[in-house]
């Protein structure tokens, strides 16, 4: 055990800033500050340790550090030393390397897996998590403004394989919204543009694609046979149409699905994560809608053909976008227990003051979908 | 009668009106932003007339088909000024021309705040503003990208790097653009995107000093009219003040971005010169809150840290900073930046932002003097 610290270099991580308050009594107070997701650890420790910690901030060994700080690697120091290892604190080498992803995946994708190393501490399991992206299938059905812009940061974040759908051409109000060269693409089918961003932002991307609308007659499975995760984004012929039948064969197929924000009256929505038997489902979420609605009942609007005419930002759509993706890449850091990734409700994001209007959804025992297991 | 004898009103179409419980009170929800109010009204006519309201007639139209009595011309009179300042209504004439507008998304959205008369002059300072962004990495290249969606043309960018593989992880740049100048790539992107739409001022330097960026601004063919900083090396202390002094010296207002290195959730101030609380007014009061924290302690600092980050969250980062500056654009009375005097944390686990305020500082270097004690 205690030959493995000597073995190899041990560093201070990157992401941690370490505050020593003076020495009292032979003991020092100690914060760390892990500067990826902002948690603060307090402690307090004998004063060498808190001069070992210095020691190992610097470039040299551990000996030479042990030897700076008057310290022997006893049992108390060595477990000094597993708990800064098991907080994340310190890691031995490099804490990325890895031989189970290519060497310029790492490089491309090494500033994530240090976040991944603040968020789960281990180098390992950081290294888990981005294969786990590495190796899984997205399928994201709709290219619109949320869909174009969700693909785009699922490249960011690793993701490789795609299967994607749309039925509509890139038009010049597409400049808006998206994140396509439509100045190039205009015309084409989004999922030719949506190809294009793919490569060039994935590291050695493969790429299925299906013009397509969703409609009562279309086979889904074809398009969903190999997905680790399905996104929709499609709002035709009506999202809560499409998010319903996904759901419904996201259940039968154990499989995760976002139900993204993004349109209407849900233009910085954050996206729904839907997971089997864990969240509600799709018919849980109409259900609630559905009962907690009833007495909201606008009046049938003057103008017949209103689409066109609702109003839009690209800040929006990239807000909601972002959204939806940490849910994904909340998923995938925690295959094991899925119910920290998610849990039931809906966020709107309101542009004029930047509040987050919230309400949590329960799953529905009745639902005709997902109650019966629960039952 | 009415000034409205010609204008063909109709309900917005991202309007609902919905009936409320309570007789004869409804509610208008402005389903783009989330926004409603509620009206009561003593008589039923003015709701069959707002049911029907398509566009398709003119005021004068709307009297003789209803048969309005002249108290219910005066009616009809005011509520439309109310309804028409409150974003509910629009002259369909007037709006029609947008309607092949490929920025009519952004036109439609910010027409739930300027009503539709006054669009045009909130438009033109849009589409006309210059904006000069300072850092195209990580933040930098996104909020650009965020801004060129809305519509803005104009942009000076400043950044001396190249684009390098480990950037493509949360930077808008693709593998074509490996080896390139950060500038280059995005005035290429804009270009893409829509062709000779944007213009783009490349700056290949290194933010060094106030002198440096007020010469920038002062030889810029179009007057700059929001600053960006999305520059954190060598920290993003050192380049917000840079900023800020040269946002003084030309009167210019100033988003600090967030999304840096070691602060890769925050969401940074908005400042308007002498209006608003300025960088150092911010920084002496988080100077004030930290040494409590952290008094006495040693801080122990690593060189040559990789730090780690994610894309959705420069992602996000940006989208504060493009909605600042649309704000800032548009202008009062329509749209109030939101993060005047404020510096936020987005918590990126329960999506939620937590807001600090800040005063002026009455002994600010740059906003000090006049400040009531």
């Amino acid at each position: 055990m205690k030959q493995r610290f000597l073995a190899s270099t041990l560093n201070l991580r990157d992401g941690v800033e370490v505050f020593i308050y003076p020495p009292c009594e032979g003991k020092c107070q100690v914060l760390f500050l892990f500067l990826g997701t902002r948690r603060r650890l307090k402690i307090v420790c004998r004063h060498q340790f808190a001069v070992l910690l210095k020691e190992i901030a610097k470039d040299q060994s551990l000996e030479a550090s042990l030897a700076q700080a008057h310290l022997d690697l006893d049992d108390c120091t060595a477990a000094f030393l597993n708990f800064l290892e098991g907080e994340g604190i310190v890691a031995f080498g490099n804490p990325i390397a890895t031989d189970l992803l290519p060497a310029a995946y790492v490089e491309q994708y090494k500033r994530q897996m240090y976040f991944l190393l603040d968020v789960l501490k281990q180098p390992e399991l950081a290294i888990a998590a981005q294969k786990r992206i590495f190796d899984a299938c997205i399928v994201v059905l709709g290219l619109g403004a949320v869909g174009s812009n969700i693909l785009q940061q699922l490249c960011m974040v690793g993701f490789r394989h795609f299967t994607i759908a749309d039925y509509a051409v890139v038009e010049k109000n597409d400049v808006a919204r998206t994140p396509y060269a439509v100045g190039r693409e205009m015309g084409k089918p989004k999922t030719i543009a949506a190809k294009k961003l793919i490569d060039d932002l994935a590291f050695k991307p493969e790429v299925q694609i299906h013009d397509l609308v969703l409609t009562t007659q279309t086979r889904i499975e074809p398009l969903l046979q190999n997905a680790s995760l399905i996104i929709n984004t499609a709002d035709e012929p009506y999202v809560g149409y499409t998010n319903i039948r996904l759901s419904r064969y996201a259940l039968q197929h154990n499989v995760p699905m976002v139900a993204a924000g993004g349109f209407d009256a849900h233009l910085a929505s954050l996206g729904e994560l839907l997971i089997p038997h864990v969240t509600p489902c799709a018919d849980c979420y109409a259900t609630f809608f559905h009962e907690n609605l009833k007495n909201w009942k606008p009046m049938t609007h003057p103008v017949q053909e209103r689409s066109e005419w609702f109003g839009g930002l690209g800040s929006l759509s990239a807000f909601s976008a972002a959204t939806a993706v940490l849910e994904v890449l909340s998923y995938f850091i925690h295959p094991d227990t899925p119910s920290a990734a998610a849990s039931g409700g809906r966020g709107e994001f309101l542009f004029h003051d930047y509040s987050l209007d919230t309400f949590s959804v329960e799953r529905d025992i009745h639902c005709p979908s997902c109650g019966e297991e629960e039952q | 009668m009415s000034k409205f004898r010609q204008e063909y009103f109709r309900l917005r179409p991202s309007v609902s009106l919905t009936p409320l419980p309570q007789a004869g009170r409804y509610q208008f929800f402005l389903s783009d932003i989330r926004q409603s109010f509620d009206m009561q009204f003593a008589d039923e006519i003015y709701i069959t007339i707002l049911r029907a309201l398509d566009g398709s007639l003119t005021f004068t139209q709307l009297v003789q088909q209803y048969g309005l009595n002249d108290q219910q011309v005066r009616g009809l009179n005011k509520l439309f000024e109310v309804l028409c300042d409150r974003c509910v209504l629009e002259d369909f004439r007037i709006v029609q021309a947008r309607a092949n507008d490929p920025f009519r998304r952004v036109k439609n959205f910010i027409a739930s705040y300027a009503p539709y008369n006054r669009l045009d002059s909130a438009w033109e300072r849009v589409v006309n503003g210059h904006i000069v962004v300072i850092g195209a990495g990580g933040v930098g290249s996104w909020v650009v990208s965020l801004l060129a969606q809305f519509g803005i043309r104009h942009f000076t960018l400043l950044d001396d790097d190249v684009v390098k593989p480990h950037n493509l992880n949360r930077s808008v740049f693709g593998h074509g653009n490996l080896g390139f100048p950060k500038t280059q790539a995005l005035a290429e992107m804009l270009a893409a995107r829509k062709n000779n739409y944007y213009t783009v001022t490349s700056v290949s330097d290194k933010l060094e000093s106030p002198h440096q960026l007020v010469d920038l601004l002062r030889q810029a063919v179009v007057t700059p009219t929001v600053l960006i900083n999305c520059a954190d090396y060598p920290s993003v202390s050192h380049t917000s003040a840079i900023v800020n002094d040269a946002a003084f010296a030309c009167h210019v207002p100033y988003i600090i971005a967030g999304g840096y290195n070691m602060h890769l959730s925050l969401v940074g101030p908005t400042v308007i010169p002498g209006e608003s609380p300025c960088f150092y007014c911010i920084s002496h009061a988080m100077e004030q809150v930290g040494m409590d924290a952290l008094e006495g302690a040693e801080r122990i600092v690593k060189e040559h840290r990789n730090l780690g980050n994610i894309g959705p969250l420069a992602a996000i980062s940006a989208s504060f900073a493009a909605n600042e500056c649309l704000k800032l654009l548009v202008g009062q009375p329509y749209m109030q930046p939101t993060m005047l005097g404020k510096r936020g944390e987005f918590n990126f686990l329960t999506k939620k932002l937590t807001l600090e305020e800040y005063k002026l500082w009455n002994e600010c270097p740059c906003c000090g003097r006049g400040v009531e004690k």
